[in-house]
């Protein structure tokens, strides 16, 4: 459990003069499924590229245990080739390849196996492009913006699926996206990346239990011990979200509530923080 | 069997979803001792959640007794919940709320102000609890744990 | 490699089918045409027959023309081989897909180039076999010499290595500008100062001779013939009759001398009489001597296959440094 499927030490990327990934360090759990939330240019599908060796890093290390496979953003395929022509590529392209775990993949979305990839629908076009990532057994499994062009009852089914294959093989998924409300449940562990740095890392149950919404009357400071994420004023109201050992179940003093957060409060705590915290700069 | 769901907008986790909505359909008689639980696969596809939340949830029913796993069968019923079956227990405590709502709609307030009253008490920690509550808590356990240790009726 | 060579043909197995037919269609039609050129030169060997020898006569103007298409065949390989290799793939965003596989971007260029590089020498070998047989079966007819034009690059081998070159150059315009139409635009642009400057690079790949050809007769007709004609079969004749000409003491005139200076070209007067009135006794010929041509073929197969080098350098450096993300 304590397997490490990604580590990167001091990763740094560079385009031109701006640093993508600067000063980078993560060690993310095998056989999870990893959220990596972040803004648009955080810095996600560099750090996708990099690891999939695709993009080479201008400085620090990248370690990755097994085969890794990134299925980028806009979900490339060749527009010409058949459904079977894709698998036939993936089976060609790669020293290991699974057919049967592709065709299921296919069979379970009722994609035709003849039509030229040009012709499908969006949404079946991520599907194929699924199923090559999915044949060629990866034990990492990058998935940059997966579920961008799926509609919303295709969304969960893909969702289920694909944490229905993790739960069945040795895989970790990385899961890069900007809608936070659909990670609930979803990821194991969070991944927060701001302008190219890893703002917040952690288990999510841990992260969650660690975090609450304080609130009570105006005060300068929250009524205990913590690292203040994100602070909020009224005339006679003070809200913070506070990172403490026991989160919500911290003892509050009188006139003072702790809530939990949800998982998208989280995200958006740290987010708007770091937002204000340039601001102030 | 159980259809599951989960809802990602509430700050209730979803392995806490899955086991209230257990002890929920437990309570209704839509579950009874022997039934099957979906398969942790089956619930990862359907509600798109996380296999360690399922097993999660499965873990933290099969600790309260309510599950058992089965090797290689899957999960099954095995317990039922207790305290909410003693009927005088709840006959009490609804006519101790009944005169509490009745006191408070004379105070002035109306249904969702006592909504949230009741919120933010559930929401205290359990240390905030006067001396009188703990004894009224004690009492409510070992009513719960009593039909247990007489055995099936 | 086996995995590159299928994805290979089934992203290029149209031009591949189509290059192939063409490839079989021109062979056969040139085989044809030589041989009906090898018994007609055969026929005419013999002194009592008579022949026109025109090269305007339809069988060796088929010749040329399968000549001239054979050398012009390159800059289809390079636009319909060459550059869909990389500039498709970026067009299409494919190259994330392509180069996130087992198979490294390195392997996957060099693999799937080596893969068209075999197909183009194949049939660039076979095209270029026969184009060279035409071509000696021309000369053996027309008397063109086989060091000029359209004789001299179809043979030598010229057409298989300016298609492997121009193959590498399609692939190195698709890496560079990452459009199709773009890429097409520099290949044809590239192929024209090509053919530009060949033509005056060709004669320059060593110092030309000159020499002197006296008019034998005195009579007009062969006097008219010596001027018009090169007498040397397989030389590069480099003036066109331009050159000049020489009079008894051995001393040149200019073309331009001769003809509008001392008004020989004149239609009132007769050439003859205006040479012979001004004592000249001869032409000047600047020429490359046939025992030149093997040199000639030589030099220009290495410039083809320098660039084909080149042209591949090219290709990978662009692919190395292609960035795979917008982020």
């Amino acid at each position: 459990m304590t397997d490490v499927a990604l580590e990167t030490r001091n990763l740094g990327k560079r385009y031109r003069k701006l640093w993508a990934l600067k000063d980078f360090s993560v060690s993310l759990p095998a056989n999870k499924v990893i959220a990596l939330v972040g803004a648009n240019g955080a810095g996600k599908s560099t750090l996708m590229s990099i690891a999939a060796g695709i993009l080479p890093a201008t400085e620090g290390d990248v370690r990755v245990a097994g085969r890794v496979v990134l299925l980028s953003q806009d979900k490339p395929l060749y527009r010409s080739f058949s459904v079977t022509d894709m698998l036939n590529f993936g089976r060609h392209m790669n020293t290991v390849w699974d057919q049967q775990r592709a065709l299921d993949w296919l069979g379970r979305f009722a994609i035709p196996l003849d039509r030229p990839c040009g012709k499908l629908s969006g949404g079946q076009q991520t599907q194929v492009a699924m199923a090559v990532a999915l044949g060629a057994r990866p034990s990492l499994l990058l998935l940059d913006e997966p579920l961008a062009n799926l509609d919303p009852v295709a969304r969960r089914e893909v969702t289920g699926e694909l944490l229905a294959e993790v739960a069945e093989n040795d895989m970790t998924v990385v899961l890069s996206t900007h809608v936070v409300a659909e990670l609930a449940g979803v990821g194991d562990h969070l991944l927060l990346l701001r302008e190219g740095r890893s703002t917040l890392d952690g288990d999510v149950d841990e992260l969650l239990s660690q975090h609450a919404r304080l609130v009570g009357p105006r005060a300068d400071s929250p009524p205990v011990e913590g690292q203040i994420v994100q602070s909020g004023h009224t005339e006679r109201q003070s809200t913070f979200v506070v990172r403490t050992l026991l989160g919500p179940e911290t003892p509050m003093p009188a006139q003072w509530q702790a809530q939990p957060l949800t998982l998208e409060d989280l995200v958006l705590a740290y987010l708007k923080a770091a937002a204000s915290g340039v601001r102030e700069l | 069997m159980i259809d599951f769901y989960v809802d990602r907008t509430g700050s209730v986790p979803a392995y806490a979803q899955l086991v209230q909505q257990v002890r929920e359909a437990l309570r209704l008689g839509l579950l009874r001792t022997g039934d099957k639980l979906p398969t942790v696969r089956e619930v990862v596809t359907s509600c798109a959640v996380n296999a360690a939340t399922v097993l999660k949830a499965y873990r933290e029913l099969e600790l309260s007794g309510l599950v058992e796993a089965r090797q290689g069968a899957g999960t099954y019923i095995s317990g039922t919940l207790g305290g909410s079956a003693d009927p005088a227990a709840m006959d009490r405590l609804r006519g101790r709320l009944r005169t509490w709502v009745g006191d408070a709609r004379q105070a002035g307030l109306e249904d969702d102000d006592m909504r949230a009253l009741v919120t933010s008490v559930l929401a205290e920690p359990p240390g905030e609890l006067s001396a009188e509550q703990r004894a009224a808590q004690a009492q409510a356990a070992r009513e719960q744990q009593n039909p247990r240790s007489a055995g099936p009726r | 490699m086996r995995g590159l060579i299928w994805v290979t043909w089934r992203q290029h197995r149209w031009p591949i089918v189509v290059s192939a037919a063409l490839t079989a269609v021109l062979a056969v039609f040139m085989v044809l045409t030589a041989s009906k050129l090898g018994s007609m030169a055969a026929h005419c060997a013999d002194p009592n027959v008579r022949c026109t020898r025109s090269k305007t006569e339809s069988v060796p103007s088929h010749a040329s023309y399968l000549m001239n298409s054979v050398t012009f065949l390159p800059v289809l390989v390079a636009v319909f081989w060459g550059v869909p290799l990389l500039a498709r793939e970026f067009e299409q965003r494919t190259l994330p897909l392509a180069w996130s596989q087992d198979v490294g971007r390195q392997k996957w260029l060099f693999g799937k180039t080596a893969v068209l590089v075999t197909l183009v020498g194949a049939m660039g070998t076979l095209l270029a076999g026969l184009a060279q047989h035409l071509a000696h079966q021309y000369h053996a007819y027309t008397g063109e010499s086989l060091f000029e034009g359209t004789q001299f690059q179809a043979g030598g081998w010229l057409p298989l290595t300016l298609g492997l070159a121009w193959l590498a150059i399609g692939i190195a315009a698709g890496a560079a500008t990452r459009r199709v139409l773009v890429a097409i635009a520099v290949v044809g642009g590239l192929w024209i100062t090509r053919m530009v400057l060949m033509v005056q690079a060709r004669q320059r790949f060593s110092t030309p001779l000159t020499s002197k050809l006296p008019f034998s007769g005195v009579d007009d007709a062969a006097l008219a013939q010596a001027v018009s004609h090169s007498s040397f079969p397989n030389d590069m004749n480099l003036d066109g009759g331009s050159t000049g000409f020489y009079d008894s003491h051995g001393v040149g005139h200019s073309a331009n001398q001769v003809m509008q200076k001392w008004g020989c070209a004149d239609a009132r007067t007769e050439i003859s009489t205006c040479l012979k009135d001004h004592d000249i006794i001869g032409k000047l010929s600047k020429f490359q001597p046939a025992n030149r041509m093997g040199t000639f073929h030589l030099i220009e197969n290495g410039i083809n296959l320098g660039l084909f080098v080149l042209a591949l350098v090219v290709a990978w450096y662009c692919v190395k440094r292609t960035r795979t993300t917008v982020s």
